[in-house]
């Protein structure tokens, strides 16, 4: 914590759109933070550079996945406050005034949380109910609709593309999530019934005529709406065991909630 | 050696520098067997953290001396991880 008896000079630096590297080698200034602050800028270039990782057209990325930083600093206080002075590059500071601060900021994935039903837009992180009436405006009402969006529609809306890309993504994961237990059905799949079928859910998969689908898919593929590997094969077999698989799990379902 | 960056900064040039690496290193092993890939690269800086709009990190600069000596640097540490990502297909 401070003490009286040190010389400490503390300035704040000015407020320029100048930032040299005279201003960083200039003798005996430090500026003066408060934890809150320091920690807020740091998040807040995290994210940017989040984005930045995000928007880079790759199917493999590069992103930064821990951030450690530690801190020489001076303690000191300012009315209430504790303050962290920033020693630059000279003056009067004396090493041994200095404390150390260790700073590790992590990304935390998002969880998310199965919702049975119709889900609003607003369940994923980031729509809230102004950016949630705009999408169902334009007929996304919902996080299978907003599944089934493109990036387009939404930066229409003034949605930045990256965020666009980020809700699409989100909405897919949630969906997929619905389907996923159904005997058979892999990501591959669950993609498939979503944005061929749309089918979104265990209820819906099982309330469907396996020919039917099995039409339906075949002509999603044929025609080009979903691109599949080549060695994808599909058969009236497969969707059977999936629609199957899917009474079952709503059947069990069902009878626990009784 | 003494111009200050964001922390912004220093990392998305860094993620540029670190994807278009893979890139070319996808690329050069295309035809080959086997392909080696870096699951991850950790970047230590060691300068002082200054402060204007933004907070700014100037490097050490080898060519002076450094007033403060090791008691009075901080430490940026940086790990990067390759992850592949849906949004980025």
């Amino acid at each position: 914590m401070s003490n009286n008896k040190e010389k400490i000079e503390v300035k704040n630096l000015t407020a320029s759109s100048n930032v040299t590297a005279e201003k960083a080698v200039a003798p005996a200034f430090a500026a003066k933070i408060d934890s809150c602050t320091l920690i807020t800028s740091i998040q807040k270039d995290l994210l940017r550079a989040h984005d930045f990782a995000m928007s880079q057209d790759r199917s493999t990325t590069f992103v930064l996945s821990d951030f450690n930083l530690q801190l020489k600093a001076v303690v000191t206080q300012e009315g209430e406050k504790t303050m962290l002075a920033l020693p630059t590059k000279q003056g009067d500071l004396d090493p041994n005034t200095m404390s150390t601060l260790n700073l590790t900021l992590r990304p935390v994935p998002l969880t998310v949380k199965p919702v049975t039903g119709t889900r609003p837009v607003e369940s994923i992180e980031g729509i809230g109910s102004v950016l949630g009436g705009r999408l169902r405006d334009i007929g996304i009402a919902d996080v299978s609709d907003l599944a089934l969006a493109s990036p387009e529609d939404l930066v229409k809306l003034r949605i930045p593309l990256t965020k666009a890309n980020e809700f699409i993504s989100m909405a897919k994961l949630m969906v997929k999530s619905n389907i996923a237990g159904v005997e058979g059905v892999d990501e591959q799949v669950a993609e498939l019934l979503v944005v061929a079928a749309k089918i979104d859910s265990k209820e819906k998969l099982a309330q469907t005529s396996p020919e039917e689908l099995t039409a339906i898919l075949s002509d999603a593929i044929e025609t080009g709406k979903v691109k599949v590997p080549k060695t994808f094969n599909l058969t009236v077999e497969d969707s059977t065991r999936w629609v199957a698989s899917a009474k079952t799990l709503v059947d069990r379902t069902r009878a626990s909630t009784q | 050696m003494t111009s200050p960056f964001t922390f912004f900064s220093i990392i998305s040039e860094f993620l540029y520098e670190a994807n278009e690496g893979l890139d070319q290193a996808t690329q050069a092993s295309k035809d080959q067997p086997v392909a080696f890939t870096i699951p991850q690269i950790e970047i230590e800086l060691n300068g002082k953290v200054i402060r204007d709009e933004e907070l700014e990190m100037v490097p050490s600069n080898a060519f002076e001396s450094n007033y403060y000596g090791d008691k009075g640097e901080s430490k940026l540490k940086l790990t990067f991880k390759l992850v592949p990502g849906e949004q980025n297909v």
